[in-house]
């Protein structure tokens, strides 16, 4: 089954997916705010501010922050908070947290703050919405917005028929935690919504956008994948629309170079251990940590050389660069 | 880390193994023609057919080549598999 840990070492799949559909991600989730914004005049991610203004207070380690400055209709300028949290934070102070990340940000733009929480985990009565305190006749009293993916279980239908990259997303994660000790149906699921994807009409680039994030959310086991993979560059060949099977030529491409460089330095290694025995683990790391045109060399030098010292002689000339090694 | 998608990564699986074989079979060449000169077509070409184990056995025989007819001789020993009509 997939694995979870490995997954959860990436969870820029759904930062990249809130940079690339924004808009679309507050047209979806937060419908009333997104009909004040002024969207024609743009808007301007400050998530580098943010990163240094919370550094010590991070919200939680699952979890994606984007800090946004925008316009209202009315002209009036602010930044936008959305915070995403893919695990449920049940034993910390959530709300508190929320409403510190709220004041620094205010603090620091000296500009009014909307706060947006988008709740990606898989406790049904987990809900933070506000923090107050009353004490001595100070009182506070912070709310902020709140969307709950598991809520969306029930319009099925509605995010089927929609064209917002959101509603897709919002079924690939419910996919993900309904499948997630099914592999066959997981493995349907995923088709199902991939083919969607072409039927829907969305762009190229919300394909792939999709497509990436979809793949990481419904990951499969390995032969599964393979079956999956299979069955979406069979579609796209037969639809004559190659978005995602653009993504493989890049692969390709990336790995050939990779390749060539094994084969290279495969080579190199042949020979010098025909020549001289055995090598040492040192001089082989050295070797593969040769760039592709001094692997080359190396090995047309060794044509020439007599002795194990003309191998150490030409290394010591030729020292390796750490950016280059490619492990086999 | 940047999540790599399945199908990225079968790409990069293929043009790994599709590079490792040419990167060998051209290095080859290279020492091949150190030794004995410029070589014959058919030869170059067959080289460059071989798949990667035969181009590993070739490489690790190199040495003992010493003179053309030897490489032309591992080559008859080594011929390419029969051409598959079905592939294009």
């Amino acid at each position: 089954m997939p694995n979870v840990n490995e997954q959860a070492d990436y969870d820029s799949p759904w930062k990249d997916i809130l940079d690339l559909f924004f808009e679309d991600a507050v047209a979806f989730f937060f419908p009333s705010a997104h009909a004040q914004i002024d969207w024609a005049r743009g808007y301007e991610f400050l998530d580098k501010e943010l990163q240094k203004i919370t550094a010590d207070a991070a919200l939680g380690r699952r979890a994606v922050d984007k800090l946004v400055k925008v316009w209202l209709k009315s002209g009036q300028e602010l930044c936008v908070l959305l915070h995403l949290e893919v695990q449920s934070q049940r034993e910390t102070d959530f709300a508190t947290r929320v409403y510190v990340y709220h004041f620094r940000i205010f603090d620091r733009f000296n500009a009014p703050v909307a706060t947006f929480v988008i709740l990606a985990d898989e406790e049904q009565n987990w809900r933070p919405a506000e923090y107050q305190t009353a004490l001595l006749g100070t009182k506070l009293q912070f709310e902020f917005s709140t969307a709950k993916l598991l809520d969306y279980a029930d319009r099925w239908d509605e995010l089927e028929q929609s064209r917002n990259p959101f509603a897709v997303v919002v079924q690939a994660h419910l996919t993900a935690l309904r499948t997630r000790n099914n592999p066959q149906d997981r493995l349907q699921s995923k088709w199902q919504l991939t083919r969607r994807l072409y039927e829907r009409g969305f762009s190229k680039r919300e394909v792939i956008g999709l497509y990436r994030f979809l793949d990481w959310v419904i990951n499969l086991p390995t032969d599964l994948a393979a079956e999956y993979d299979n069955q979406l560059t069979a579609y796209e060949e037969e639809q004559k629309m190659k978005y995602v099977t653009s993504i493989e030529r890049r692969g390709i491409e990336k790995g050939t170079q990779q390749g060539l460089k094994l084969g290279v330095v495969g080579t190199a290694l042949r020979q010098l251990q025909q020549r001289f025995g055995m090598l040492d683990e040192a001089i082989k790391a050295h070797i593969r940590a040769l760039p592709l045109e001094q692997a080359e060399e190396l090995t047309v030098a060794v044509l020439d050389f007599k002795a194990p010292a003309d191998l150490t002689a030409w290394l010591q000339q030729h020292p390796a660069s750490a950016e280059v090694a490619v492990s086999p | 880390m940047q999540y790599v998608t399945s199908i990225e990564r079968r790409g990069i699986e293929k043009g790994r193994t599709e590079g490792r074989t040419e990167g060998s079979a051209e290095l080859l060449l290279r020492l091949l023609r150190q030794r004995f000169g410029a070589l014959e077509e058919a030869a170059q070409k067959h080289v460059r057919a071989l798949p990667l184990e035969k181009l590993e056995a070739l490489s690790d025989v190199l040495f003992s080549l010493t003179t053309p007819s030897d490489l032309e001789a591992w080559l008859q020993q080594h011929p390419l598999p029969a051409p598959n009509s079905m592939a294009n």
